[in-house]
């Protein structure tokens, strides 16, 4: 049995509550002065790694929380060590914007040199929600991968994996290393205290300018358009019976 | 004069309520009010029996909140993406979740 060392990364996204708008160009959503958070379904990941290490103790060597984005990605890393994680690395990435291949190509690095042998990343982020780190980085690492989790479990180095598949579930088996992505079910996150944020204060956080991970990072796709959806039109009340029928036919409904 | 009995702990108690009271749905100055009132209340409490009784009922409101942030957020992200699960598998996953506590006790 191996020792277990999780890689869980992370990102600070736009919080869930509250309703996105669009920046003056079209292009981008506009982030100035908005609440930020962790991404929910990252909760969910962390959750699910000190859950691990509270089932299997000793055997979890490591819970490393990384994120790639702009310095005040600290703020999702610290919530991120408050619910348990053991460190935390920044990669600090100013203004550019990844995309998702870029991430997972950052995270094959993080992986080989941290020895990562389980990595449990959000589904999909709520700001992008491209949804395709996970997949990418198992695809670059050549591991085996369970998506949308609803349930994990580990025995030896065995990892089964509820996923969460249209209309109901589908268990898989894989051996470590694997790469597991979660979705809503698979557990309640621990709330992050004040106390528990300020001893997380004192773990250790290691910051990495964006350069040091080299080339084929830049963005291959471009955003040529931010829509709202339309607004939805009110209903309207008829009189009557026959009100409704003329209503019904002019809509083309009979 | 030495500092009344409790008082670390009533303080820590209301700091972390405050901390929670920033996520509240109604904005913090709502909250805020209203905890203070609510300390107020019980300030002229000498008791220690009394006091432990109001700093554990603190303590199940704190977790009642905790749990309610948790529940409004598992609803929206649901609401969003949710392949929402029909009632009725909700109600099997459900009565499966008690079984296997049952069993594990």
């Amino acid at each position: 049995m191996s020792a277990l060392r999780i890689l869980v990364p992370i990102k600070r996204v736009l919080d869930y509550a509250i309703k996105p708008r669009i920046a003056a160009s079209g292009k981008a959503i506009d982030l100035t002065g908005q609440k930020m958070s962790l991404n929910p379904f990252d909760e969910l990941s962390i959750e699910a790694s000190v859950r691990l290490r509270e089932e299997h103790k000793t055997r979890i060597e490591d819970i490393l929380a990384f994120s790639a984005g702009p310095q005040k990605s600290q703020d999702a890393l610290r919530t991120a060590m408050a619910m348990g994680a053991d460190r935390g690395l920044l990669v600090d990435t100013a203004t550019t914007e990844l995309e998702p291949l870029a991430v997972a190509k950052i995270l094959k690095r993080v992986v080989e040199k941290e020895k990562s042998n389980l990595v449990i990343l959000g589904k999909q982020s709520i700001d992008d929600d491209a949804g395709q780190t996970g997949q990418m980085l198992a695809g670059l690492l050549g591991w085996g991968q369970a998506t949308q989790a609803a349930d994990i479990k580990l025995e030896g180095d065995t990892v089964t994996v509820v996923k969460e598949v249209d209309g109901g579930t589908e268990t898989v088996k894989g051996k470590l290393p694997m790469v597991v992505t979660t979705d809503l079910r698979l557990n309640e996150p621990r709330y992050a205290s004040l106390p528990n944020i300020m001893k997380a204060k004192k773990k250790k956080l290691e910051q990495i300018p964006l350069k040091d991970y080299g080339e084929g990072l830049e963005g291959r796709l471009e955003v040529l358009q931010l829509v709202e959806p339309p607004p939805r039109q009110g209903g309207g009340k008829v009189a009557d019976v026959s009100g409704m029928i003329s209503k019904l036919k002019e809509l083309g409904a009979l | 004069m030495p500092a009344p009995p409790l008082r670390a702990q009533v303080k820590a108690l209301y700091k972390d309520l405050l901390f929670l009271g920033r996520d509240y749905p109604l904005g913090y100055a709502y909250f805020r009010t209203r905890l203070h009132r609510a300390f107020a209340a019980q300030s002229h409490l000498r008791d220690e029996p009394a006091i432990h009784a109001c700093i554990s009922r603190g303590e199940f409101v704190k977790r009642e909140i905790e749990a309610l942030y948790y529940l409004k957020k598992y609803r929206a992200l649901r609401e969003r993406y949710g392949a929402p699960a029909s009632a009725e598998v909700e109600a099997m996953r459900r009565i499966e979740r008690e079984e296997e506590e049952e069993e594990g006790r």
